[in-house]
């Protein structure tokens, strides 16, 4: 009997522990399915990534209109890897205020991220790759 | 809730008056730790139970506790129940998550201390061991200033800082306020004083933000925002 309740004891604490578990993932290698096509689209602003830290981040970042949507698109690109990367545009590199545009597609290659909810780019003019599960700035551009 | 709170203490002085007739109280202290995924926790606590039947195994009583909480890069989600689930009272508990309503905030470091007076249950289910479940029901946070970033469902975000919410209430569910714990546990008495024991917590930690930075899509405005932790206790009992 002793036995027996102390195995319920043990499972039904093995049972909540591993409901707690969270996931982070790292960015697929390369975005998949890339379907928007930058010769189609105006060009708006630019500009170049660069580094953080020890954070290899390259490429340019293109602002384009494509029949009245905002799309932010990378070419060239390519970033070190990490947990839970994501695309934000923001008003400062530290991110104090910014837009999610969602999880980093691949760590290279050309990939396009919809603007839904437009800013005025003139504030909102810093390209991110943020790590945000742990607040870690990985890369950053200057859009102009 | 006055009902509730009524049924409670009534039970408590009848239960006190017939363990007294048996002089079987129950005292003691207890220091566990909680470890879960990036956070632990320390618990510092007294119980008082009276020990209810003719065998006296089952115990109710009232205790306080005191809470420490460390956590980083936790997720603080919408913690009003109105916001959540668009419902107050009992009915809580039933309702459906409103997605569109939660929103969260990402501290690099969290750190909250709770001092509540618990609600406590023992069972003696052999002479060395007993089970037990406890819970906070009213005490007060403090806490130092944090920073964080608010993540709202439309992607926009802002930087912000919060401190520990003040008031902690227990209530049903999401209606709760503040930083609560409660615990499920086994406990063996190596003698007449000292004894270990292992468990399952889950826990309520509650932040305020300095301004109300959540939006909902119907307008409202929150600053309230709660992590629900679950971790394995360790910890040594003493009698007293």
């Amino acid at each position: 009997m002793k036995s027996f309740i102390l195995a319920g004891a043990i499972s039904t604490i093995l049972f909540f522990s591993a409901c707690s578990k969270s996931k982070d993932g790292t960015a697929a290698a390369a975005p998949a399915n890339e379907t928007f096509n930058p010769a189609t689209a105006t060009l708006l602003k630019q500009g170049s990534f660069s580094g953080n830290m020890s954070y290899a981040v390259s490429g340019s970042v293109k602002l384009y209109d494509y029949q009245g949507k905002k799309y932010i698109y990378f070419e060239n690109f390519s970033s070190s890897n990490g947990p839970d990367l994501k695309v934000y545009i923001a008003t400062t590199n530290t991110a104090a205020q910014f837009i999610n545009l969602g999880a980093l597609k691949g760590v290279s290659g050309s990939q396009a991220y919809v603007i839904n909810n437009p800013p005025d780019f003139n504030q909102y003019n810093k390209v991110l790759i943020w790590c945000q599960q742990f607040s870690v700035l990985f890369g950053t551009s200057t859009i102009q | 809730m006055k009902k509730l709170l009524m049924i409670t203490l009534v039970f408590v002085l009848s239960t006190k008056l017939h363990a007294q007739k048996g002089k079987a109280v129950d005292k003691s202290a207890s220091f566990s730790a909680a470890f879960g995924t990036s956070e632990f926790s320390t618990a510092l606590a007294y119980q008082h139970l009276w020990k209810l039947g003719k065998k006296q195994k089952f115990g109710i009583g009232a205790g306080i506790r005191l809470t420490n909480y460390f956590g980083t890069n936790k997720y603080y989600t919408t913690a009003p129940a109105k916001l959540t689930s668009g419902k107050t009272g009992p009915g809580v508990f039933f309702a459906e998550d409103i997605p569109a309503n939660i929103d969260s905030v990402l501290f690099k470091k969290s750190q909250a201390n709770a001092l509540n007076l618990s609600i406590n249950f023992d069972y003696n289910i052999y002479k060395k061991i007993s089970l037990g479940f406890n819970i906070d029901a009213i005490g007060f946070t403090f806490g130092g200033k944090q920073s964080g970033s608010y993540l709202g469902n439309n992607g926009s975000g802002v930087a912000t800082t919060a401190k520990p919410t003040t008031f902690n209430l227990l209530l049903v569910s999401d209606n709760d306020l503040g930083s609560l714990n409660s615990e499920f546990y086994a406990r063996y008495k190596f003698n007449e004083k000292w004894g270990a024991k292992a468990g399952f917590q889950f826990l309520f930690t509650e932040y305020t933000t300095i301004t109300k930075v959540q939006t909902t899509p119907g307008g409202q405005k929150n600053d309230r925002f709660r992590n629900k932790s679950s971790a394995i206790s360790f910890g040594v009992t003493r009698q007293l």
